[in-house]
């Protein structure tokens, strides 16, 4: 280890003592920052996606007419009962299917003058799921304006549009990164061609690459640190000012907690918060390392 | 078997400027050698290859019984450790302290902290400098820094000792009690290879000398000079 102890002008082999490497725990806490919530962003996406996965890939939904008689109802009923397949059929009753429009319609709306289909909710067994097709050529026999509505066909789509989603969020992940990485490379060139003469020396003198290499690298990576730790906070900070990522993400709530700390109190949250902060460190580290052997190379 | 052994050594410049040629010499050890010539002669060149700063063009450079062209970067760095350089334009770090300057290869080396202390002290207090090891290097006068310089390059007892032009700029006083220093370094075994384009001052040693002359070794001189080396 190369430090130098002796008397008022002590000073260690420099990093930090620039504009460059000063500039670097902005960009790396920035980045940090942008990635910490785009990971965030990543499992809140999957989540959404699984919840949803969850409660349609089991269910279906009836359309009967309104104007459909009792006796046929009736008849539907327990034919969707007899149905292989089927575990339950619940006919929504008016109140239920007011409740349910309510937030599309408005409270004042009647309802009742409105020719608004009775619905009937299917749970089917994901194991063994109906014959779709015999089940709508049975309903068109008893009721032939009767809709089977099938989710999993949207859900398809929305598992096709949150993969590109995740992609994306990815893809920020990795610019972020490689940002940090490239402003990692400019802060110790930077350094190096300041402190030419100095690590010159040091070499001259017999200090192995790695030696030197590990100087820069210990305080690139307190930078890294400084500035992961930084990014991460204001990342936290930030879930937290949106009402808890429970809102904003769509995360579970522990048992007994509030809603709002849904999202800050999921231990994926702080994984990937001090993961980001972990990462930009390691890859200011890395980089580091890497640019001063570079820089060394061509050196006897 | 000899600290140093150049073999047919040459080098040539970026530009193709033939700045030495086929040099073949062996430094013995406990050796005290004079290297002369005029300014531009190849002293310099011919030290950078012996302190593994520069590659040679040409030729086999065996140091401390070691084909250095067969070594890594570490033993290259290893190698470096193991000798003692004062540079032309000495190269300390203004910024440091004096203590800190000279105790700059001991840390390289990895010695433990209050060994550096005791022998930064030590030597300080041997080249008259005691009082100033606290005081950043630039502060320091011309020949203080010369001094400086001498101890560092010795601090950590190297087999082989390289001074470039130690005793230009100084005045004849300085310059005497500085090979004077040198000779008692060398009596405690490290072998010394002296650079200097004063030929007459070197002469006033009884030390081994080589002479070059527009890169080329021509002769060795000196009274206990015995048979000339030029292979």
């Amino acid at each position: 280890m190369i430090g130098f102890r002796f008397g008022a002008a002590r000073r260690d082999l420099p990093l930090g003592h620039d504009e460059a490497a000063r500039f670097l725990p902005w960009v790396v806490a920035l980045m940090v920052y942008v990635a910490g919530l785009g990971g965030i962003g990543l499992i809140a996406l999957d989540e959404t996606v699984r919840a949803a996965e969850r409660s349609l890939a089991t269910s279906l939904t009836l359309q009967v007419p309104p104007d459909t008689s009792k006796a046929r109802m009736e008849t539907v009923l327990a034919l969707l009962g007899q149905t292989k397949g089927i575990q339950s059929a619940n006919l929504l009753d008016p109140k239920e299917l007011a409740r349910l429009l309510e937030p599309w319609l408005g409270p004042k709306v009647p309802l009742d003058e409105l020719p608004v289909p009775r619905l009937i909710d299917l749970q089917i067994d994901p194991a063994g799921p109906p014959d779709l097709a015999a089940l709508r050529q049975q309903l068109a026999s008893v009721v032939p304006e009767a809709r089977l509505d099938d989710h999993r066909p949207w859900l398809a789509g929305a598992r096709a549009a949150a993969r590109r989603g995740e992609s994306v969020l990815a893809l920020v992940i990795a610019a972020a990164l490689g940002l940090i990485a490239l402003s990692t490379v400019f802060a110790v060139r930077a350094t190096l061609r300041a402190e030419r003469s100095v690590v010159e020396l040091v070499h001259l003198l017999g200090a192995a690459d790695a030696a030197i290499a590990r100087r820069f690298t210990m305080r690139a990576l307190t930078l890294g640190l400084i500035g992961g730790i930084a990014g991460a906070a204001a990342a936290f900070l930030t879930l937290a000012a949106l009402g808890g990522a429970g809102s904003v993400v769509q995360l579970a709530a522990p048992p007994g907690a509030p809603d709002t700390v849904a999202g800050i109190a999921d231990w994926r949250v702080w994984g990937i918060l001090a993961g980001a902060a972990l990462a930009a460190g390691l890859v200011v580290m890395v980089s580091a390392r890497l640019t001063v052997r570079r820089w060394l190379a061509p050196l006897p | 078997m000899a600290v140093v052994s150049l073999e047919h050594i040459a080098k040539r410049s970026d530009t193709g400027a033939q700045i030495l040629s086929d040099i073949s010499l062996d430094l013995e050890p406990g050796g005290f050698y004079f290297l002369t010539g005029a300014s531009g002669a190849g002293k310099t060149a011919l030290l950078r290859i012996i302190h593994l700063a520069e590659l040679p063009s040409r030729g086999t450079l065996t140091l401390f019984g070691a084909n250095t062209a067969a070594l890594d970067r570490d033993a290259r760095a290893a190698s470096r450790r193991r000798i003692g350089i004062v540079f032309q334009d000495l190269r300390l770090v203004d910024t440091m302290s004096a203590g800190d300057n000279v105790g700059l290869p001991l840390r390289i080396a990895g010695a433990p902290e209050p060994q550096i202390r005791a022998n930064v002290l030590e030597l300080l207090a041997w080249v008259g400098l005691a009082d100033q090891a606290e005081a950043p290097a630039a502060t320091l006068s011309g020949s203080d820094r010369r001094w400086l310089a001498v101890a560092r390059a010795i601090i950590h007892r190297p087999e082989l000792l390289i001074a470039d032009e130690p005793t230009g700029n100084v005045d004849d006083e300085t310059a005497l009690l500085l090979v004077r220093a040198f000779e008692q370094i060398n009596r405690l075994g490290t072998t010394v290879l002296i650079a200097t384009s004063d030929t007459a001052f070197a002469d006033r040693f009884k030390h081994r000398r080589f002479h070059l002359d527009h890169g080329m070794l021509l002769s060795d001189s000196g009274a206990d000079a015995g048979p000339v080396p030029v292979q």
